[in-house]
């Protein structure tokens, strides 16, 4: 089950940076206000690398308000398209799942 | 904890030393935690917390605020696991990509070069490493096989007919050609070298 969240978690987060850049802080606290992290935030800044690595997102610093620099996340094209793919094979994928977990519940 | 309040005078709006000492051995067990990763990818797991820490518990946090902070952040342990779990995707030890790196680029280079180094048998290396390759179509493999056979037949018909041709034709038919033989040779081996790289992990 932690491997299912955890694949899935990394869509999440390409998915609010779909919306607009975010930085970690906030990013952490989106996921757990929806309650999609059962794991501890932490485990967040891994996968964020990952992100960046894989060349989904880029990173911009920039000044707070207040206290320390902020590292901003953005979407890149790739992350993207990775993003639209996911969105389409979910949708097939909670379906069928759906279907499966309704028949052997009746 | 153990540090009884010494006299009032000490009593200041800076932030307490306990949560500097709590955010400082929660750095320390992750820095532990952790150090079975690659090192960049250590040091950039640490200065994350670290930077989510100060942003999240930063002065002027008081110790009850601290512990929430970082009971909400997971233990050290965890992140780490989490951590490996990315660093080592799809499969196995973060030293593989490598591996597979050098593997696609050694083998294009040994075909492409290693003839020159050791005549035939160098090539015939290469060719060898080309079908051990995992990230090569058949197709691809048969094309890099027949690569320099099929440049040197070229080469060797263009210099009989520059030799053929009359005057200062010849050898000017033998350069272009020339030209034209090793950029197809440059083109062929990019295009295994990114077929390879498409298909690493």
């Amino acid at each position: 089950m932690t491997e299912l969240r955890r694949g899935t978690i990394a869509f999440c987060v390409l998915a609010l940076l779909d919306e607009r850049e975010r930085y970690a802080v906030e990013l952490v606290g989106a996921l757990t206000d929806s309650q999609a992290l059962a794991a501890g935030a932490g485990t967040i800044y891994p996968l964020l690398s990952r992100l960046r690595e894989d060349e989904l997102v880029v990173t911009t610093w920039k000044e707070s308000p207040a206290g320390p620099p902020r590292r901003y996340y953005r979407l890149t094209p790739a992350g993207r398209r990775s993003l639209e793919a996911f969105r389409g094979e979910w949708a097939q994928f909670r379906d069928a799942v759906d279907l499966l977990l309704t028949k052997g519940a009746s | 904890m153990n540090a009884e309040p010494t006299t009032t005078s000490v009593v200041r709006s800076e932030p307490l030393p306990a949560t500097d000492v709590l955010i400082a051995e929660y750095l320390d067990r992750l820095r532990r935690a952790a150090a079975g990763l690659p090192p960049a990818a250590r040091a950039e797991l640490l200065d994350d917390i670290a930077a989510h820490l100060a942003e999240t518990a930063g002065p002027g946090a008081d110790e009850a605020r601290t512990r929430q902070v970082l009971d909400e952040l997971g233990t050290p342990e965890e992140i780490a696991v989490a951590a490996a779990a990315e660093t080592g995707v799809p499969a196995g030890a973060p030293a593989r990509a490598g591996g597979e790196l050098a593997y696609d680029v050694g083998t294009v280079l040994v075909l492409l070069l290693a003839g020159f180094v050791v005549p035939v048998l160098g090539w015939i290396a290469g060719v060898v490493m080309l079908w051990n390759g995992p990230r090569w179509s058949t197709r691809e493999k048969w094309a890099g096989t027949l690569l320099w056979p099929a440049a040197i037949l070229v080469a060797g018909a263009l210099l009989l007919l520059g030799h053929g041709l009359a005057g200062g034709v010849g050898p000017m038919v033998i350069l272009l050609g020339g030209l034209v033989v090793l950029a197809g040779l440059v083109t062929a081996f990019t295009i295994l070298l990114r077929a390879a790289a498409r298909r690493r992990p």
